[in-house]
């Protein structure tokens, strides 16, 4: 075996996640497990019988097309349509994936180059420092604050450099559930325009916002054109296992990592 | 928007893939697609079936486990027991992927840092430069060339470098058919351990090798256990591509290693399926010989049909593939002939020259696939005998 490690040096430290540590501890003891974000009921019978029907009718028991059956691409876009008003073209703007967990890979290392800056809220998800550095990114974080852990506007304008390339924001936000409101939205929009920044947003909880409603950033003035939205299905229909996500990027130049 | 193109500029060149450009083509004059990879009639109604019950049982609606469900984990070291009399621990040894291509792109994000050298077969698979450049490695190609494709012993070896830290190979190989035979695997083995490199093998045609020969796992050879991450899936030895279930076999540090990356791609994937497939690895031999029988007279079906149109018939040892040499029916150039030949016949096929970073090589070769039904491959064997005249 070559001496060096086999893992890649900058992964250093992503080796296992604290869910596998806390999944193993639960199963040992016997613990009720609220550790883990997936649902312990299934979602609606009616949908799972759509994917009974689908594999039985033979659609999709072989390589669906690179961006994501027609089918699915034209509901995305209406769902965007429907609850945001939205109006993306399902054959360029929108990408299907699997799961909103390869979205965000495939984005940061589609728009990342090794030394680009990128600022998320810290506590993040677990996938996002493992993605900007396999992309050799340099993750900024902005720390979200107890008790209400709302952004700090102004320390997200003094954290923007000349290497900022994007923002990766979430919300409503796993751990904390804070949701950005219309006027932080707002001001986060100016600066990226301001700063010519590109927006990476994370929506899985898109429908899952109590007292209020999510707005999604590419709504916002100037936004359509340097955000790319990632949701999925796994949490709005409680199937987390069937991995279908989906990205509206602003471009159809955009890399896929996997069917 | 900021002057920088928004794609890295280490994938300049790999945004849209030929099969996107000939499956548009296909579908725009209504031609037969024998361009694209995958079979045409699904896999075992039992297994589909099996799928179904998943679903229902509520067996991986939910997450399943990072490393994948233990029933598939298990199912995976039986088989590579089964056919290779290879011993895995299915807790450490064995990780399920989003597919071969999530198991790839996870090895290379893995085991590569920037400005390492991997050397692969060219003509390669086409997520091989895309993997191998996110990753920040250089690709050093290794030419596979007319008529037999044949790796060169002797250039793999003068290829290799003290920068050269994995080998990543592909047999059986698309598009070529080609097999490593038993002498090209021990001095490929021989090189990995004298020059203490990693290997990453592409397997996913294991189970079509065609003419009584059979798939021998690099992994399995003296010295390699420890240092060779062996990759496939059960797209193509089930028929169920979209399903895209697959899996790394490997020593427990080289897995820990390609699990890391992995989990921050998809984290997990096709949760039902996992359980399908776990009972599609158990179908008795009777399954995977009648399959491989099937694949092989498909393959004897086109190749005929090709020869007779007047390609040059590259017969292939294995995989869903056959590759010609249009030079004989007086073409130069594969890339122009693919794309005219919808229009001139309502066949589409798909040129190798992308495969390659030497063009050249393969300026003359066209990819056909052969894993469709036999009227289907009848009925283009038979439109293209048009080309002649
Ligand atoms: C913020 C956030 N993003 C992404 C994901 C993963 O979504 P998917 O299962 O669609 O990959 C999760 C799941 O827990 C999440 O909490
Ligand atoms: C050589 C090779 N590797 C990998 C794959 C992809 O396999 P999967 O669908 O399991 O990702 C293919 C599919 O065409 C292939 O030909």
């Amino acid at each position: 075996m070559p001496a060096r490690p086999p893992l890649n040096r900058s992964l250093d430290g992503f080796g296992t996640t604290i869910f596998a540590e806390m999944s193993a501890l639960a199963l040992a003891t016997g613990a009720i497990n609220l550790g883990q974000g997936f649902p312990d009921t299934d979602g609606p019978e009616s949908v799972r019988e759509a994917a009974v029907r689908a594999l039985r009718d033979g659609r999709g028991n072989q390589y669906p097309p690179g961006m994501g059956v027609p089918e699915l691409r034209t509901a995305v876009a209406k769902h965007q349509r429907r609850f945001y008003g939205l109006d993306p073209d399902p054959d360029t703007q929108v990408l299907v994936t699997a799961g909103a967990t390869e979205a965000i890979a495939a984005a940061m290392l589609a728009l990342l180059e090794p030394g680009d800056e990128v600022i998320a809220f810290e506590p993040f998800y677990d996938s996002y420092a493992a993605c900007i550095a396999m992309a050799g990114g340099v993750r900024v974080p902005l720390t979200l604050r107890a008790p209400d852990f709302r952004p700090d506007l102004d320390a997200l304008r003094a954290a923007v450099t000349p290497r900022t390339r994007l923002l990766l924001l979430n919300s409503p936000h796993n751990p904390t559930g804070t949701v950005l409101t219309p006027a932080e939205l707002s001001a986060i929009a100016e600066l990226a325009v301001e700063r010519d920044l590109l927006v990476v947003t994370d929506e899985v909880y898109e429908h899952l916002a109590f007292d209020g409603t999510h707005i999604p950033l590419a709504s916002l003035p100037g936004m359509h054109d340097r955000t790319v939205s990632i949701s999925s299905a796994g949490k709005t229909f409680s199937f987390t296992g069937w991995k279908v996500g989906w990205v509206k990027p602003f471009s159809p130049a955009y890399w896929t990592l996997a069917a | 928007m900021s002057g920088r193109p928004l794609l890295n500029r280490r994938l300049d060149g790999l945004g849209t893939t030929i099969f996107a450009e000939m499956s548009a083509l296909a579908l725009a004059t209504g031609a037969i697609n024998l361009g694209q990879g995958f079979p045409d009639t699904d896999g075992p109604e039992a297994i589909r079936e099996a799928a179904v019950r998943a679903l229902r049982d509520g067996r991986g609606n939910q997450y399943p486990p990072g490393m994948g469900v233990p029933e598939l984990r298990t199912a995976i070291a039986d088989h590579q027991r089964r056919f290779y009399g290879l011993s895995f621990d299915p807790d450490t040894e064995v990780l399920v992927t989003a597919g071969a291509t999530e198991a790839i792109a996870a090895a290379m994000l893995a085991l590569l840092e920037p400005g390492d050298e991997v050397i692969a077969f060219e003509p390669f698979y086409d997520s091989y430069a895309a993997s191998i450049a996110m990753a920040g490695g250089v690709r050093v190609p290794l030419t596979l060339r007319a008529p037999d494709f044949r790796p060169d012993l002797d250039a793999l070896r003068a290829a290799v470098t003290p920068r050269t830290r994995l080998l990543l190979l592909n047999s059986p190989h698309n598009p070529t058919g080609m097999v490593l035979t038993g002498d090209e695997l021990t001095a490929i083995a021989e090189l990995a351990v004298e020059r203490d490199l990693l290997v990453v093998t592409d397997e996913v045609y294991e189970h079509l090798v065609f003419d009584g020969g059979a798939h021998t796992p690099l992994i399995s050879l003296p010295g390699m256990r420890d240092r060779t991450v062996s990759i496939s899936s059960a797209g193509k030895t089930f028929s169920f591509t979209g399903w895209k279930v697959g899996w790394v076999t490997a020593s427990a540090p080289l897995v820990a290693a390609v699990r890391t990356s992995k989990q921050f791609l998809t984290y997990v994937a096709s949760g039902p399926f996992q359980y399908a497939i776990a009972e599609a690895l158990r179908l008795p031999d009777d399954y995977f010989t009648a399959f491989r029988d099937d694949l092989q007279a498909k393959r004897d079906l086109l190749a005929d049909g090709l020869t007779t149109a007047g390609f040059e018939v590259y017969r292939p040892q294995g995989t869903y593939f056959i590759t010609t040499d249009i030079a004989a029916l007086g073409e130069k150039d594969a890339l122009a002939f693919c794309r005219s030949l919808p229009e001139r016949c309502g066949v589409v096929a798909v040129p190798n020259s992308v495969f390659y970073d030497h063009p050249d090589a393969g300026r003359t070769q066209v990819r056909f696939a052969s894993c469709k039904q036999h009227a289907v491959l009848a009925e283009a064997s038979s439109r293209l005998q048009r080309l002649e005249s």
